[in-house]
C-alpha cells in the first residue's frame, strides 16, 4: 500500500512538472515581396530528371508560404538551457528521393543516430561540411542503403550535400537539448516542455542569416513570439 | 639525336596535361571533388554512372590515369633512347611527380571519406579539424600539376628540332633577358600559388568588383561589408585574410605582367628565331590571362571562365620555362659564366 502511494505520488509529481513547463511558439514572418521561386533543372542527371518528368523543381532555400511566413527556419534555444539532457532512441531519418533531402531542414541531438537513406534507384554521396564536428561523405551507390551517422559537438548548422547532384542540400541543427523547432509551410514553429527560465532564441536561415530574441517564462506558460525576416538586398 | 615521333609524342603529352590541369579545374569549380567517396575505384567501379558531379570527378581520374600513362611511355622511351642524361632525368621527375600528384588526389578524396585516415592525419598534424589539412593536399595537388606540365612542357621542347638549331646556333641574347625571364618564371609560381589559396579558401568572388575593390583603389581593410548576422559567419579576420589573398593575386598578376612583357619586349626585339616566337606567344597569353581573371570576377566565378583562367596560367606558366630555358640557352657561354659566379656570390 506505501508502495502504491509512492508510485501515485511520484506520477503525479511528474505529471505536475510536466504541467509546470512552457512552450515557446509563434511564426516566422517575411517581410517584402516574396523572391521568385529559383526553379531547378535535374538535367544533369536523367535518371533524376525523369522522376519529375522533366519538370523543374522549385529550391527550398527561400520559401515565403501563402500567409507570408517563411519555411524551414530552425528555431532554437540558444542560451540559457540548464541540465543534461539524453538523447532519444529513434533515430532523425534524412531521406534522399527524388534527388532531394527530405527534410531540406531538421534538428538532431548530439549523440543521437542519423539515419540517411536512399530511396532512389541511382547513386547519391552524402557529404556533410561541419566545421566542428568531423565531416564525413558516404556513397550510396544503391536504392534502400541506409547509413548511420552521430554528431558529438553541437553545432549550427551543418550543411549536407549530394556532389553528384549539386542542387541537393539540407541542414542539421545538432544541440544537446531537445529545445528546437523548425518552420512549417505555415510558418509555425513550437518549442515545448521548456522548465521555466530566461532564454535567448535563435531563429536561423540558411539565405537570411540568424536573429535572436530573449523570452522569460513562468511554469505552465504559453508564450507566443515572432520574428520577422527581411528580403537581402 | 632528334626524333620526330617521340617530339610528336611529347607535344601530345604536353597538350593532354594542359587538358588534364583544366579538367582539374572543372572538379573544383563545380565542387564536385567528393562526388566519388571511395579511391582509387570509382564507387567500386572502373566505369560508374556518369551523371552529375561524377562525370567531372570520374573524368578527372580517366583524364589523369592517361596522362600517367602517356607519361610512363614517355620515360620509358626516353630512358631506352640515346637523349642526353639530362632529358632521362626530366622524364624520371616527370613519371614521380605524376604518381605522387595521383597519390594527393586519392588523399585529398579519402581524408573526408574515410574516419580512419581522417583521424590519422589530424593526430599527426594535432589540428582539431581535418580541414586545414584537406584544404593543404588540395592546394598541394593543384600546384604540383604546374610542375608535372612544366615537365612536359620541357621535355617537348628539348626533343624538337627547333632546339637543336637553338643549340647549334652561335647567337647571344644577353644575360638580362634571361634574368627577367627567370625573375618572371619564380614570380609566376608564387602567383599560382596565390592562386591555388585564392581558389581553396573560396575567395574568388570576396572582392566583387574589378578593377577597383569595393569601389577603392586598395580594399578598405578597416572597414569591409561584413555580416555578423550571416548564416555561416566567418570572422572578420577570415574575411579580411580573404580579401588580403584576393587583392594579392591581382596586384601580383601586374607583377609578372610586367617583368614578362619587359622581357618579352627586349627578346622580341633580338629577332631570334623560337625565342621570339614564344615571347609573343606569352604576351598574347598574359593578355588574355589578366582578360579572364577580370571575367572571373564579374561573372561571378562563371565555370567556363574559371577553367578557362585556370587552364591559360597553367599554359603560360609552362612558357615562362621555356622562355626562361631558351634566354639562358641564349647567353654567350662566356657570359653565362660569369653572371652564375655573380650569382653565387651574392646568393651568399
Ligand atoms: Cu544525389
Amino acid at each position: 500500500m506505501k508502495k502504491l502511494i509512492s508510485i501515485v505520488l511520484l506520477f503525479s509529481f511528474i505529471s505536475f512538472a510536466f504541467a509546470q513547463n512552457a512552450t515557446v511558439k509563434g511564426v516566422v514572418k517575411f517581410s517584402g515581396e516574396a523572391p521568385k521561386p529559383r526553379l531547378i533543372s535535374m538535367k544533369a542527371d536523367r535518371q533524376c530528371d525523369a522522376i519529375h518528368g522533366g519538370k523543374q523543381v522549385q529550391a527550398e532555400d527561400v520559401v515565403v508560404n501563402q500567409n507570408g511566413t517563411l519555411k524551414w527556419v530552425f528555431v532554437y534555444v540558444k542560451e540559457g538551457v540548464k541540465g543534461k539532457y539524453n538523447p532519444p532512441s529513434e533515430p532523425v531519418v534524412l531521406d534522399q528521393q527524388g534527388c532531394w533531402y527530405h527534410p531540406h531542414v531538421f534538428g538532431i541531438m548530439v549523440g543521437q543516430k542519423l539515419e540517411v537513406r536512399n530511396s532512389d534507384p541511382l547513386l547519391h554521396n552524402i557529404h556533410a561540411t561541419p566545421k566542428k564536428n568531423k565531416p564525413f561523405n558516404i556513397g550510396q551507390p544503391v536504392k534502400g542503403m541506409k547509413s548511420y551517422h552521430t554528431f558529438d559537438t553541437p553545432e549550427i548548422m551543418v550543411p549536407f550535400k549530394c556532389d553528384v547532384h549539386p542542387w541537393m542540400s539540407a541542414y542539421a541543427g545538432v544541440l544537446d537539448h531537445p529545445f528546437y523547432s523548425v518552420t512549417n509551410d505555415k510558418g509555425e514553429f513550437e518549442i515545448k516542455n521548456l522548465p521555466p527560465g530566461t532564454y535567448t532564441i535563435e531563429a536561423w536561415h540558411e539565405r537570411l542569416g540568424t536573429q535572436t530574441q530573449t523570452v522569460t517564462v513562468k511554469a505552465g506558460e504559453v508564450k507566443t513570439i515572432e520574428f520577422t525576416f527581411e528580403r537581402k538586398k | 639525336m632528334y626524333s620526330k615521333n617521340l617530339h610528336r609524342f611529347a607535344i601530345l603529352t604536353a597538350i593532354f596535361a594542359v587538358f588534364l590541369i583544366g579538367v582539374g579545374a572543372s572538379v573544383t569549380s563545380t565542387g564536385s571533388g567528393d562526388a566519388v567517396p571511395d579511391w582509387p575505384l570509382s564507387y567500386g567501379t572502373l566505369f560508374p554512372r556518369m551523371a552529375g558531379g561524377v562525370l567531372y570527378e570520374h573524368g578527372h581520374r580517366l583524364v589523369a590515369g592517361t596522362v600517367a600513362i602517356l607519361i610512363t611511355i614517355l620515360m620509358i622511351w626516353l630512358l631506352r633512347s640515346k637523349q642526353p642524361k639530362y632529358m632521362k632525368v626530366f622524364g624520371v621527375v616527370a613519371f614521380v611527380a605524376v604518381i605522387l600528384q595521383a597519390t594527393l588526389g586519392g588523399l585529398r578524396v579519402l581524408v573526408v571519406s574515410n574516419p580512419n585516415l581522417q583521424d590519422t592525419v589530424t593526430g599527426l598534424f594535432s589540428v582539431g579539424h581535418v580541414e586545414p589539412v584537406r584544404m593543404a593536399i588540395a592546394i598541394t595537388h593543384a600546384t604540383l600539376a604546374e610542375i608535372v606540365l612544366c615537365m612536359t612542357f620541357l621535355i617537348a621542347l628539348f626533343t624538337s628540332k627547333a632546339w637543336e638549331k637553338f643549340k647549334l646556333n652561335e647567337i647571344n641574347t644577353g644575360v638580362k633577358i634571361a634574368k627577367l625571364y627567370t625573375l618572371t618564371f619564380v614570380f609566376a609560381f608564387i602567383q599560382i600559388l596565390i592562386g591555388a589559396l585564392v581558389r581553396h579558401t573560396q575567395s574568388g568572388n570576396i572582392i566583387p568588383d574589378f578593377p577597383l575593390s569595393f569601389g577603392r583603389l586598395i580594399p578598405p581593410f578597416g572597414n569591409l561589408p561584413y555580416e555578423p548576422n550571416a548564416p555561416f559567419p566567418i570572422s572578420y579576420a577570415e574575411l579580411q585574410f580573404k580579401v588580403a589573398i584576393h587583392f594579392a593575386h591581382r596586384v601580383w598578376a601586374f607583377v609578372v605582367a610586367g617583368f614578362g612583357i619587359y622581357a618579352s619586349v627586349l627578346a622580341i626585339k633580338k629577332r631570334v628565331e623560337l625565342l621570339s616566337q614564344f615571347a609573343k606567344v606569352w604576351i598574347v597569353l598574359i593578355i588574355l590571362q589578366i582578360l579572364l581573371g577580370a571575367l572571373v570576377v564579374w561573372t561571378k566565378l562563371s565555370v567556363p571562365i574559371t577553367i578557362l583562367h585556370v587552364a591559360t596560367g597553367a599554359t603560360l606558366f609552362g612558357t615562362t620555362l621555356v622562355l626562361a630555358v631558351l634566354s639562358w640557352k641564349g647567353v654567350a657561354v662566356s657570359e653565362r659564366v660569369e653572371s652564375e659566379l655573380v650569382l653565387t656570390k651574392s646568393g651568399g
